[in-house]
């Protein structure tokens, strides 16, 4: 049996065992049409037969309180808040993804390290630093970007959930420009999907089941 | 020695280790005091404790949703937000900074409960190399004695259950301990740790940490005139809510 690679460290508790399922990770930014694509793959997926789960960010159990609650005050210093980020990570992998892969399933993750990894480095944590962090990560087998331009993502966004105070950034607003956080993410990943196609266009594009 | 940054700040960071029971937050205790009664600003800072994160890992042991990788994380939020809310203003205010455990506790638990030992001095190397380390070196037994005397039930994960050492708590807790202590005994001498037998009486311990403190105060910002309270009566200025209540105290939720 191969051990599960990671990007970093081999983290505590993980055996040298095989894994059978697949690890699938959307990143892009908000509103580019990442939930849409994953709805469309899951059918997909799951009409040809496979087991499928779908996991987002901030959805631990053990620390996505913590990080609403903290995002509420105005005393949240860049480390602590990606630190948190860091647990609700961890969490979500070894309590969701890690067990779907050894049942064979297909995981589709909603985010994985790079969108977390490009906000950190915009908010001013150095990137060598949380790229260590993250090396906590099972690396995937799948990554897709949805990539958009910002002035095509900006009306998107406005017309359906409007812009949050942390999404948009202005913790931190030094940030002229959202194409920074793009290219910080294009850099890290492998697939680029042009996210402004229709979605059935899209989805034909994306690999073949496992 | 240091992976830690060097402080650049004029205030000064005192830190105390050792296994439970070793007697370090007491002798914090009277050094707080001792420096207060000098006349110096002083801030006291504790391992999980940071208002914004202490919740959550509450809410995580009592559920126990914590494996030794979650448990490593939330305690290194619980850091970051103390030093940049706490520690490094102080500092920067010219304050002395007392802290009860510090990153080496970090390195000690977590290493024993698996982590990769130089992962863990990436994960902290933002923190500020303290001015003094002191390590209240015990015995295991000591300690064990000195910390189960009178206490009811040992807590999941003080115990170290999570780690499946023993299925008796007390047991459990000895042998995480003594792991704990192993790995603290190396970290002294890695990080040049101030040893302090704890073993001595209170007195010659407190002795010699104000001896190896002492040197390094002299600049160190004092509290400028006298408490509110005398300032008032100064001016004449009195009310009977003035005596008891929490004037200073600020409402923290």
């Amino acid at each position: 049996m191969s051990a599960p690679k990671f990007y970093g460290i081999r983290p505590p508790g993980i055996e040298a065992e095989s894994l059978p399922g697949r690890l699938i990770v959307l990143e892009g930014t908000d509103g580019v049409g990442r939930s849409t694509q994953i709805a469309l793959l899951r059918e997909w997926l799951e009409g040809r037969g496979y087991a499928v789960i779908h996991t987002g960010f901030n959805r631990s159990e053990l620390a996505s309180r913590g990080i609403l609650r903290a995002k509420r005050g105005n005393t949240l210093d860049p480390l602590t808040l990606n630190l948190f980020y860091a647990t609700d990570f961890w969490d979500r992998l070894e309590r969701h993804i890690l067990p779907a892969l050894r049942a064979g399933m297909i995981a589709l993750v909603d985010r994985y390290i790079f969108t977390l990894i490009a906000r950190a480095v915009l908010r001013g944590v150095p990137r060598e630093w949380i790229e260590d962090v993250y090396g906590i990560a099972l690396i995937p087998d799948k990554v897709l970007y949805l990539d958009m331009e910002v002035d095509q993502l900006l009306p998107r966004v406005i017309a359906t959930y409007g812009l949050d105070f942390w999404e948009s950034g202005q913790d931190y607003l030094r940030i002229r420009t959202c194409s920074a956080t793009t290219s910080s993410i294009r850099g890290r990943c492998w697939q680029s999907t042009g996210a402004w196609r229709p979605p059935t266009g899209l989805r034909r594009s994306t690999p073949a089941g496992p | 020695m240091g992976n830690l940054k060097e402080s650049t700040y004029p205030g000064k960071l005192f830190i105390v280790e050792g296994i439970d029971g070793s007697g370090k937050s007491t002798q914090l205790d009277l050094l707080h005091k001792w420096l207060m009664s000098e006349g110096y600003l002083v801030v006291f800072t504790e391992w999980n404790s940071s208002p914004i994160v202490k919740s959550t890992t509450r809410r995580a042991k009592q559920r126990r949703l914590l494996s030794p990788m979650s448990f490593s994380l939330i305690h290194a939020a619980d850091f970051a937000s103390r030093l940049y809310m706490q520690v490094i203003p102080a500092l920067q205010a010219g304050a002395i900074v007392l802290a009860d455990r510090y990153v080496y506790t970090a390195y000690a638990r977590d290493s024993v409960r698996g982590v990769e030992r130089a992962w863990l001095r990436r994960l902290y190397s933002f923190a500020i190399q303290p001015t003094v380390s002191f390590y209240f070196d015990v015995p295991l037994d000591e300690a064990i004695t000195r910390i189960l005397e009178g206490r009811p039930a040992l807590k999941y994960y003080e115990a170290g259950m999570d780690l499946r050492l023993s299925r008796n708590p007390y047991e459990s807790f000895r042998l995480f301990q003594g792991l704990i202590k192993n790995e603290y005994d190396h970290l002294a001498d890695e990080y040049g740790l101030v040893r302090i037998d704890a073993t001595k009486s209170l007195v010659s311990q407190q002795k010699l940490m104000r001896q190896m403190v002492r040197p390094y105060i002299a600049d160190a910002r004092r509290l400028e005139g006298i408490g509110i309270q005398e300032a008032l009566k100064e001016h004449h200025l009195a009310g009977r809510y003035l005596g008891e209540s929490d004037l200073l105290k600020e409402d923290i939720p």
